[in-house]
């Protein structure tokens, strides 16, 4: 059992303190990190929820409901700041970074005070793949957010369609780490492959733009 | 033992060439620049690629079933919408409403959702694929209309095929035995003709050099109709389109690189 609120306050209150005296760019990356480990906690508390009311078996759950639900979770904020905010594609996308980072460290806080920290193998796997799946997944859902806007027809079509992308490849991961061996090799390799992949197209697209 | 290396054969190949086709796109994008069809067909190829993983390491790892809405389900939406999505993105001005398309799409989609329910069971999640189905032949018969690249003939020839199909299928879901198959092959010989169709037009377009303004409609209309082909088919039928699939998502990769930064 972790007091996983506790956790929360103890890591976002710095930050949060911190964005007072920070200014732009800055600023927006410490409060999106923060608003991501508290999204996190959310997700965790509706899956939690779905499991005790008997939606789908504990052992399914990971496999079948976190993808969607953290996908969808993730999208919430992104989407608020976009309608209320309506901020340039630079500052929306440094947000999703933020957020996905913040996501994926406030889950890793929480597996490492779970599991132990012993294994500097594991932990390093452990940041290089969830770490890295949450970041690329919160990538490509913004990525279709950014082609939605520039979509004169079917924008909320684009918009969906990247983030059932984005939840088709977090349930991939989920499955294949979901059991020791070859699968879960695999697993742990391909969210670091996808990111090195794209690496260099995304450079060059960006000056483009 | 050898059902076991073709069924391997038939799910790694085609993974294979998507792998090739999402290199040469990302090439395309980092030398061409970015256009938004281009980029949602990376999407496009991400979620086939997913999805294809998700159900070869499924069936490996797993002997249960999988679930009503899993990733497959949400995948094949999120392809529907995608492609959707590339052919609005493909045109200038938004599409003009069109009541005639708007019925029409709805009777053919919903008749697939249908008699996908009566063959699996899954009624709600068919019926859910069925509507995002519907948006997608909606938008796709809005798109060809407006670029005018099928005449009179090929329209009635895909009509009367459509609903061809639906009522011979219906008529293999209600008989047994020899007619039924006989029914079955009737509705296939339809559905690989608009295949062979809009292949041969692909291909045309392509060697020709065709000024074809509509060319990757009809590249997203032969996905499509492959698509369904394949959701309404069964073995061996299902695997020849699958196959089929691949290589039309090659053909619209090769179109969507002649027509790069064009917009309708």
């Amino acid at each position: 059992m972790i007091y996983s609120e506790n956790i929360l306050i103890c890591i976002t209150a710095p930050l949060l303190i911190a964005a007072i005296f920070l200014r732009g760019e800055s600023r927006r990356f410490a409060v999106f990190f923060a608003v991501g480990m508290f999204i996190c906690l959310l997700s965790a508390y509706i899956s939690g929820f779905l499991e005790y009311a008997g939606v789908m078996d504990a052992k399914d759950i990971p496999l079948y409901l976190s993808p969607v639900v953290e996908e969808s979770m993730k999208l919430l904020p992104l989407i608020f700041v976009l309608l209320v905010i309506q901020p340039p594609e630079d500052s929306l996308f440094l947000g999703a970074v933020a957020l996905g980072t913040g996501f994926a460290t406030f889950e890793n806080c929480c597996y490492i005070l779970t599991a132990g920290a012993e294994n500097l193998a594991y932990i390093l796997v452990r940041g290089l793949a969830v770490g890295v799946m949450h970041l690329v997944c919160v990538l490509m859902v913004i990525l279709g957010t950014i082609l939605a806007r520039r979509t004169k027809t079917l924008s909320v079509a684009a918009f969906v369609g990247a983030l059932s992308t984005a939840m088709c490849y977090h349930s991939l991961y989920n499955l294949l780490v979901s059991q020791p061996g070859v699968t879960s090799m695999i697993g742990y390799v391909m969210p670091l492959a996808t990111v090195l992949v794209l690496t260099v197209p995304y450079r060059s697209i960006r000056k483009k733009i | 033992m050898n059902g076991f290396i073709f069924s391997s054969l038939t799910t790694i190949v085609p993974l294979g060439v998507i792998i090739y086709v999402s290199y040469r796109n990302l090439r395309a994008l980092q030398k061409k620049g970015p256009w938004v069809p281009a980029v949602l067909f990376m999407f496009i190829l991400t979620i086939w690629l997913a999805t294809g993983f998700y159900w070869a390491t499924h069936t490996l790892m797993m002997e249960e079933f999988l679930y009503d809405f899993s990733a497959m389900d949400i995948g094949e939406n999120g392809l529907f919408l995608l492609m959707a999505a590339l052919v609005g993105a493909s045109f200038r001005e938004p599409l003009p409403r069109d009541l005639p398309a708007f019925v029409t799409s709805f009777a053919l989609a919903m008749g697939n959702a249908l008699l996908w329910g009566v063959w699996n069971g899954s009624w709600l999640r068919d019926i859910i694929a069925g509507l995002f189905l519907w948006l997608l032949i909606y938008t796709l018969i809005r798109g060809l209309k407006q670029t005018g690249c099928m005449n009179r003939s090929t329209w009635i020839f895909f009509g009367v095929g459509s609903a061809g199909i639906l009522l011979l299928q219906i008529a293999t879901a209600l008989t047994e035995g020899m007619i039924s198959a006989v029914f079955d092959f009737s509705s296939e010989v339809f559905w690989f003709l608009g295949i062979l169709y809009f292949i041969v037009r692909i291909v045309r377009f392509l060697r020709e050099d065709l000024p074809e303004k509509g060319a990757v409609i009809l590249a997203c209309a032969g996905c499509t109709w492959v698509l369904c082909t394949m959701y309404m088919s069964s073995e061996p039928y299902y695997t020849i389109a699958d196959l089929i699939n691949v290589f039309m998502l090659l053909l619209m990769m090769l179109v969507l690189e002649r027509k790069w930064g064009e917009s309708i």
